[in-house]
């Protein structure tokens, strides 16, 4: 279970550059394309926290 | 300096026993949560700062009942425990249960200006840098938005800081350099006030015990890597136990309470003043 608030989306934010996040449903992660970051939905609960994010591969694209 | 991973790996560890070891934090919370019934404020989101097992969720959503709650920690198992309160409280509120996020509050995941409340209990000295965090504060609370918080001073733990040496123990910032630091911060019109508070445990092992359980073990870049030693543990009891009397161990917390506003920027971000004009007569 990695679905995510709505009321959430509305002020999350990346914890580093402060710019928007994508939603990504599927692999339940929340994206910062700026720093390349996946943020993970664990239990619903989004872990903000940089040291356990994963980094994006320079080939994943980003919707 | 702190080190932020370390005190997350031990909270994250003691998010089980923490509830039953963390009697001062439970009653500092009663008490900060009262101190809001001085204040006129009608937020629309609330966050929990370092809410820890979210006990006082529910005198939150009581209060402010209009408002969304916001939970932040960084010890995701800290939030897990907290989901039964979420159940409780969707149950009776309608549908509005409290929202968790797993972050640093040095480093907050939230956009400027999206919260009318920061409440903070016994949280902010787990930061490596105070003013980083306030200053992360002042950036999410809206215009008019109260930061309300408690944390600890320089006497605390001073006993333990007698046994053990003053490098072992955490150091907490006087309450003049916080509020000084909400000014830097860009805060206005800081409060600030502390009392002492003095916890009697039956000896030096249950005090120990006691920190162990509630996640509070020294998270000091500088502490040692390797395990500490019998001999050190032997010396820090020993030290302790000269300071025992007959009715127990009697151990110092000095809390420091504060609260500070968001005002309205008395100048733009590129420097100019803001100077306010009104139509018609001088009120």
């Amino acid at each position: 279970m990695s679905a995510i608030d709505p009321r959430l989306l509305e002020i999350l934010v990346c914890p580093l550059c402060k710019g928007p996040l994508v939603y990504r449903r599927e692999a339940g992660e929340l994206i910062c394309r700026a720093d390349r970051l996946a943020y993970p939905i664990k239990d619903g609960i989004p872990v903000m926290l940089e040291e356990d994010a994963r980094k994006l591969p320079p080939a994943e694209e980003v919707a | 300096m702190i080190d932020r991973s370390a005190a997350r790996r031990h909270f994250s560890r003691a998010a089980v026993t923490y509830p039953g070891a963390s009697r001062l934090e439970a009653e500092i919370g009663t008490r900060l949560i009262e101190r809001l019934d001085y204040v006129k404020l009608a937020p629309q989101r609330v966050l929990d700062l370092g809410c820890g097992p979210a006990r006082e969720t529910r005198a939150l959503a009581a209060r402010y009942a209009a408002a969304q709650l916001v939970l932040l920690d960084f010890a995701l198992p800290m939030l897990r425990d907290a989901r039964p309160a979420r159940g409780l409280l969707q149950r009776l509120g309608g549908g509005r249960a409290p929202l968790a996020v797993c972050g640093d509050f040095e480093q907050l995941p939230f956009a400027g200006a999206s919260l009318g409340l920061v409440y903070s209990n016994m949280a902010l000295h787990w930061a490596r840098q105070p003013l980083v965090a306030l200053r992360e504060l002042h950036r999410v609370l809206a215009v008019g938005g109260l930061l309300s918080f408690s944390t600890l001073g320089p006497d605390t733990l001073k006993e333990l800081r007698a046994a053990a040496g003053a490098s072992r123990v955490h150091a907490f910032h006087d309450m003049h350099d916080v509020g000084d630091m909400l000014l830097a911060a860009g805060f206005a019109a800081p409060v600030m006030d502390m009392e002492t508070v003095s916890l009697l445990y039956a000896d030096a092992r249950a005090l120990l015990a006691d920190l162990r359980a509630s996640g509070q073990t020294c998270a000091l870049e500088s502490r040692r890597r390797s395990l500490s030693g019998k001999a050190f543990a032997a010396a820090l009891r020993a030290g302790l136990e000269r300071q025992q009397q007959p009715s127990g161990l009697a151990v110092t917390f000095e809390v420091v309470y504060g609260h500070a506003w968001k005002a309205a920027p008395a100048r733009t971000p590129d420097g100019h003043a803001v100077v306010q004009f009104r139509r018609g007569a001088a009120p």
